[in-house]
């Protein structure tokens, strides 16, 4: 009687366990769905979050454009108002200067008008050395020649290197070769190259159209020679200057789209890397025909060598002097933030390649670099730029050879691949074979994970070992039959269904991660050529530049004699 | 007198490694002989398992050519491998005397595989690692510098 009597209370107290395990299990899978709610909620937000922050920062860069636009526009008056009452009264004395040339050759102005013009002209700049130079000039061809040497040895006191430099040219328009190449030599007698003026850019635009005779381009050949030399012989300048080329090489061509790939930008990790790699690569192209068509485009040089000089000496007299040097350049930053629309950042990186124009001293290699890229604003001709450029081309050269293994080196010698949770990597899309494999394990296990889940509820559990217990004394071994009932009846209701159902959708994900792979490594293999053939266009810079010879840029027109320069 | 020569010689060990930065400060002009590259590019010859004697012969050819200052900076010369059977490159490093060869996806050093594409590119004979950079060497013995 109290075995029976514990009998019952145990069942009833394990079905009252049972109970509560089952209400506890019902609460369970209420939370966890609440939660799966609150996690597509979030996920909603993150998306939208992300949307808003992205158009606030557009607007915020949009609007800080405009204002930095507007400041640009309304400082660069400012500093053009400047340079006008600061220095706006050089330009008339330059207009003058080349003004008494023409009218002395003409005859066609008096005397007393050239040197009351001309010293009126001294007043109004005190410090000027082109105002002491237009004096001395009008001195020479009124025959005063205390009055000349007076106003020229006041000249060569306010700027000796100029001064030299500008009656070098001016003997030569007049055809007084020796005494020109004297003035020549003592203006290199002023130079170093490590510390030079950019005026120099002026006598070697003279030298680079054939301006001078024979001595003259005899003795420009030699001191630019020794300079190579001198300079070369310091490391640091060299690499300083490579490190320069190389950067503009960079820069110079711009980035391009890399066109054409759907998946690889979806799909890979590596997609960033990639893109950056074939976008350098690219610029090899550009680059050649950017030297090609420096060296091939045509252009025409003055008739005569007197306007061949005038434009020489006028290039030389409009150079800034180095107190306007530094407006100048703001002046020339601010017009680069209004031509970029704003856009500080990218009229900054233009500003740096140009930075050297504006530098009142720099080394002869850098006066190279100057001129061989920016013809436009070193008031150069086309024929230095291109001398230029064949002088240095062998920082060029190793350069861009530079940029050429920066490049190859940052190839990705493995391309990674992700499709959902599935990771592979492959160097050239060879290995599809092993890609599948890896995709066939990888939902293999998604499907036993997931059919993992598929499982009897631990009410169900224990339901059916009671009813198993209770019928065992009854019905011995066929109790196990009556207790499989529930496990049996979930196994063909539930799990099969679901099996079913997984393997279908499973199957479904299978194929299509596989005819992505095979898409993704179609990518690679088309990558990987383009890659090779747009990285076969460095050979094309090297071998042009190689093949130039700086002395056949150093022009005969008016003087048919020809220089061979030994480099 | 032996202390003068003593400090001559410290003086000029100076120089020299002064010198070897100075070079290594600027690829301009500076060639690789055809017998260095040649040596480098062959390290394959004798199969697998070169012999030590080989390893420390070529250790110092490198040293006869580069200064002092270069063979102080220089860790290692990483190639293209010519084996077969998947091996790809091979990694001579110069401060152990010891010569490796790497087969597909087998991860060299970490340093030196930020350079494994530049090694296998057939315009290079091979790459040398310095502590500050790298030089790739083309056949022709002509460098290209690139930091690290």
């Amino acid at each position: 009687m109290n075995r029976l009597r514990h009998s019952t209370e145990e069942t009833a107290y394990q079905m009252m366990l049972d109970r509560k395990i089952s209400e506890l299990n019902d609460k369970i899978e209420l939370v966890q769905m609440q939660v799966g709610q609150v996690n597509r909620l979030v996920e909603t937000v993150k998306l939208e979050l992300s949307k808003v922050a992205s158009e606030l920062d557009e607007y915020i860069q949009f609007d800080l454009k405009s204002k930095q636009l507007q400041w640009a526009e309304t400082r660069i008056v400012g500093i053009r108002q400047t340079l006008e009452t600061k220095f706006g009264h050089y330009e008339d004395i330059r207009k003058k200067t080349i003004g008494i040339f023409q009218a002395a050759e003409a005859g066609v102005v008096r005397e007393e008008v050239m040197r009351t013009a001309t010293e009126k002209v001294m007043i109004s700049a005190p410090q000027y050395w082109l105002a002491s130079c237009l004096v001395a000039v009008s001195a020479w061809i009124s025959d005063n020649q205390d009055l000349a040497s007076k106003a020229l040895r006041e000249a060569l006191r306010r700027n000796e290197e100029k001064t030299s430099l500008f009656f070098a040219l001016v003997h030569r328009r007049i055809g007084r070769e020796k005494v020109s190449e004297a003035w020549l030599e003592h203006y290199f007698s002023l130079l170093n190259p490590r510390d030079l003026s950019q005026d120099l850019v002026v006598l070697m635009d003279a030298f680079s159209i054939g301006v001078f005779g024979v001595g003259g381009k005899e003795k420009i050949a030699k001191q630019v020679k020794e300079w190579l030399d001198r300079l070369g012989e310091d490391s640091e300048i060299d690499r300083v200057q490579i490190e320069e080329w190389k950067k503009v090489l960079e820069r110079k061509s711009g980035d391009q789209d890399s066109e054409g790939y759907q998946l690889l930008p979806v799909y890979s990790p590596t997609w960033g890397t990639l893109q950056t790699v074939m976008n350098h690569t690219k610029k090899h192209q550009v680059i050649y025909e950017y030297f090609k068509q420096v060296f091939e485009s045509e252009y025409e040089l003055s008739a005569r060598i007197e306007l061949a000089v005038d434009k020489i000496l006028y290039g030389l007299i409009k150079r800034y002097d180095a107190e306007e040097l530094p407006l100048r350049k703001e002046e020339r930053q601010l017009s680069l933030i209004i031509e970029e629309q704003g856009d500080t950042k990218k009229a900054n990186d233009r500003l740096e390649d140009e930075n050297q124009v504006f530098e009142d001293r720099l080394n002869f290699k850098q006066i190279l670099k100057n001129v061989s890229l920016h013809p436009e604003l070193t008031d150069t001709s086309k024929s230095l730029q291109r001398f230029a450029i064949a002088l240095s081309k062998d920082w060029i050269i190793q350069a861009h050879n530079n940029f050429t293994a920066k490049t190859r080196a940052q190839v990705p010698y493995e391309i990674e691949l992700e499709l959902g949770n599935w990771k592979g990597k492959t160097t050239d899309g060879s290995n599809e074979d092993e890609l599948m494999r890896s995709i066939d394990a990888h939902y293999d296990q998604e499907l036993q994970r997931v059919m993992g889940q598929v499982k009897l509820s631990i009410r169900q559990w224990v339901v059916s070992i009671l009813l198993t217990l209770v019928t065992l004394p009854f019905l011995s071994l066929w109790s196990l039959l009556i207790g499989g009932i529930i496990p049996a009846y979930f196994y063909i209701t539930k799990w099969i269904p679901a099996k079913e159902a997984n393997q279908v959708e499973i199957d479904e994900k299978k194929r299509k991660s596989k005819e992505i792979l095979r898409g993704l490594l179609a990518e690679v293999v088309d990558w990987r050529r383009k890659f090779q053939k747009e990285d076969a266009n460095a050979k094309l810079v090297t071998e042009y530049l190689g093949a130039i010879k700086p002395d056949e840029f150093v022009g005969s027109k008016y003087d048919k004699s020809r220089l061979v320069l030994n480099q | 007198m032996r202390r003068k020569v003593m400090m001559n010689q410290k003086s000029q060990q100076k120089v020299e490694r002064k010198r070897g930065v100075e070079r290594l400060s600027s690829a301009l002009n500076i060639r690789r002989s055809k017998g260095l590259v040649n040596t480098l590019s062959k390290l394959d010859t004798q199969g697998c398992q070169l012999d030590q004697t080989k390893v420390e012969e070529i250790i110092s050819e490198l040293k006869a050519e580069l200064s002092k200052g270069e063979m102080d900076m220089l860790l290692g010369i990483v190639a293209k491998c010519y084996l077969g059977d998947d091996y790809e490159v091979h990694l001579l490093d110069t401060q152990f005397n010891i010569l490796r060869h790497y087969k597909r996806n087998e991860k060299l050093p970490l340093e030196v595989e930020k350079v494994r594409s530049l090694a296998m590119h057939e315009d290079y004979a091979y790459v040398e690692i310095y502590s500050d950079r790298y030089y790739a060497v083309k056949h022709t013995g002509e460098l290209s510098e690139i930091k690290r």
